[in-house]
């Protein structure tokens, strides 16, 4: 019997015991051990001990059947039928983060419905709008990239750089997804270029899986702001305060320092027009230092976005 | 018959909780589904108080119980409608199991890969609603443990998750972004994410206001109380906010354009879904939204400005824009 300090709420209790019963339903061999059932119940394993006590203790006079849940070397293990327990429709609030989540994916319609069917409510109530709103950084294939990831499959996709007024094909061995300050990235090599890129993911227009298999190369497995310096270029800038600096989340900030009462740093870009648009918001609370061609480019730039 | 100890099960051990769990083992074990009787009659499950009156109200609240854990149990009336015949109890499979025969292997990796995606960052307010949805998927048709099979949910987020679904309004400490602490107590009305933080909306109920709080700077959750009802008409997405809103200042009515060329994902992620967007004149797309701020909001029309996104009216707006262009021309130019 376990130590009443490592016993569980009532609530506690009830919902671990179901949740367990669930799981030992679902696993291989009808078999977990105790520190997989803690992770997934979220206790520690003196207590996963007090939930098998309780499930293990569950009994049918009538019929004189007895649950078959015990602990043996470590592992919890359910034997017969008497104490499988098939999981349980969701209920409503679980059913609506799960529909925000798959419509902010745009997930295929026809697999949503297929989702609601088999795991929601039976009785769900509709809202006339959802409590819930994920971000828009995932943009609309996220799930395609994520299998081609997963397979190592090559893709073809249409992306909007910073540069172009239009999405543009491209063909690229997805790597990884990776989140960088307010958007979620692509890390992929880029065929023609032969070298890795970073695709915003709310840009990519779409993702056709081709029949060739990724590659592998060296450079796979640098991290965003070491993208942005092995590919881009360098900007000085400055501001009162690092906290000025660090606020727009810029990934490719560096090596900030004071210089005469204000703050400097080295900003590595990959784009100019995304320099001077991050600039301009900012302006002039953060400068542009140099260099002096990337002012005047800068300048030029300010100078055609004016509304006569 | 004995256990391994040689006594016999009590239900008083684990109090409540496994007397209901005995009585779902009962139901899904029995030949026959029990009658009324027998279930309130089984002192060992841990009725038959001698009350019938008693143990009807008892067996009626852990059927209550028991469907707040999505397990629905459901009575048979007699066959054939004979009168005096006992009403039997059963479990209502359909409300309460999953027909996962309906989700093929296909699906069920869809769904992995979503719940997988909204749950990286472990920021997700969302976190313990598809932490459980993902379990469910684990070791069932054919979807891999997911790959943090250890990834534990901020404390936190789970108040705030439970203090939302139970209508019950949470005090909590909060430090905000000046740093300074304060205690609230919200009446949750809804959760969104954010460029990778976790917020939730609700009544200040000292305040009586609608405000915004991001689940990181909650300190010290406490136990949630007094029962609430989200407003109708209440929209979340009217909280995603953008960079002029932060100003004590009026509304202000304004318009963008975006050219058409420019994706809805792209366009999306910039507006947040606010506001509304209509067909503008000569190939462009008008977004119009009220802002707080007139400067902010050109400073966030600049921050867009390659991707094509221009102000369009009113003239406050479109002047604010040239004026911090105009600056920049004089210091660099």
């Amino acid at each position: 019997m376990a130590k009443p300090s490592d016993t569980l709420k009532q609530d506690e209790l009830l919902r671990c015991s179901l949740r367990l019963l669930e799981d030992l339903t679902a696993a291989p061999g009808h078999r977990m051990t105790l520190d997989e059932a803690g992770a997934a119940l979220g206790i520690n394993p003196r207590q996963v001990s007090y939930v098998v006590d309780c499930v293990g203790s569950l009994s049918n006079l009538s019929t004189g059947t007895r649950s078959g849940v015990y602990i043996e070397h470590g592992d919890i293990v359910l034997v017969g039928d008497a104490s499988l327990l098939a999981p349980r429709r969701l209920d409503l609030n679980e059913s609506l983060a799960l529909a925000c989540v798959l419509d902010s994916l745009s997930v295929p319609e026809d697999v949503r419905a297929r989702v609601q069917a088999a795991l929601g409510p039976v009785d769900e109530i509709a809202l006339d709008a959802s409590p819930f709103a994920e971000s828009g950084e995932h943009g609309d294939f996220l799930l395609p990239i994520t299998e081609a990831i997963g397979y190592g499959i090559r893709c073809r996709i249409s992306y909007r750089s910073q540069d172009d007024p239009v999405a543009v094909p491209r063909t690229v061995d997805p790597i990884r997804i990776e989140r960088a300050g307010q958007h979620a990235y692509l890390i992929a090599w880029d065929i023609d270029k032969d070298g890795v890129r970073r695709y915003r993911l709310d840009r990519i227009a779409e993702v056709i899986h081709t029949d060739d298999s990724v590659e592998r190369h060296a450079e796979e497995g640098l991290a965003v702001a070491e993208s942005i310096r092995a590919h881009g270029s360098i900007a000085t800038v400055r501001a009162q305060s690092a906290a000025e600096l660090l606020l727009p989340g810029w990934a490719g900030l560096f090596d900030l320092h004071e210089v005469e009462g204000a703050v400097e740093a080295s900003l590595s870009f990959t784009s100019d027009r995304w320099l001077f648009d991050q600039l301009l918001a900012a302006s002039p609370r953060i400068e542009l230092v140099g260099p002096s061609e990337t002012k005047r480019a800068f300048a030029a730039y300010a100078r055609d976005l004016l509304i006569p | 018959m004995e256990d391994r100890d040689g006594a016999f099960p009590s239900s008083l051990e684990h109090g409540y909780p496994r007397r209901l769990l005995n009585l779902l083992f009962i139901l899904n074990t029995s030949v026959e589904p029990p009658t009324t009787d027998e279930i309130i009659g089984d002192s060992d499950l841990g009725y038959g108080s001698g009350s019938r009156d008693s143990d009807l109200k008892k067996f009626k609240r852990d059927r209550d119980k028991l469907a707040q854990q999505g397990f629905h149990i459901v009575e048979i009336t007699g066959a054939g409608g004979r009168q005096n015949e006992q009403s039997t109890w059963t479990v209502d499979r359909m409300r309460t199991h999953a027909e996962l025969g309906l989700i093929s292997a296909s699906d069920a990796e869809i769904l992995a890969h979503a719940v997988d995606a909204a749950t990286e960052g472990g920021t997700s307010p969302l976190m313990p609603a598809l932490s459980s949805i993902r379990a469910r998927l684990r070791g069932r048709m054919d979807v891999a443990p997911q790959q943090d099979a250890a990834r534990s949910i901020d404390p936190r987020l789970e108040a705030i998750w439970n203090a939302w679904c139970l209508r019950r309004a949470l005090p909590f400490d909060y430090t905000d972004s000046k740093g300074e602490s304060r205690p609230h107590s919200v009446e949750i009305y809804g959760l969104f994410s954010q460029a990778g933080h976790g917020y939730f909306v609700g009544r200040d109920v000292e305040d009586n206001a609608i405000k915004t709080f991001r689940c990181d700077r909650v300190r010290a959750a406490r136990k949630p109380t007094g029962a609430y009802d989200i407003p109708q008409g209440f929209s979340i997405r009217d909280y995603r906010f953008l960079p002029f809103d932060f100003s004590g200042a009026g509304l202000v009515n304004v318009s963008f354009s975006f050219p058409r060329t420019l994706g809805a994902a792209e366009i999306e992620d910039i507006t947040h879904g606010r506001g509304t967007i209509v067909d503008g004149p000569h190939d462009v797309f008008t977004w119009n939204i009220s802002v707080r701020s007139i400067d902010a909001a050109a400073r966030f029309a600049l921050a867009h400005a390659s991707a094509g996104m221009r102000p369009a009216s009113p003239s406050a707006l479109v002047d604010a824009w040239n004026d911090i262009l105009k600056g920049v021309v004089e210091t660099y130019g």
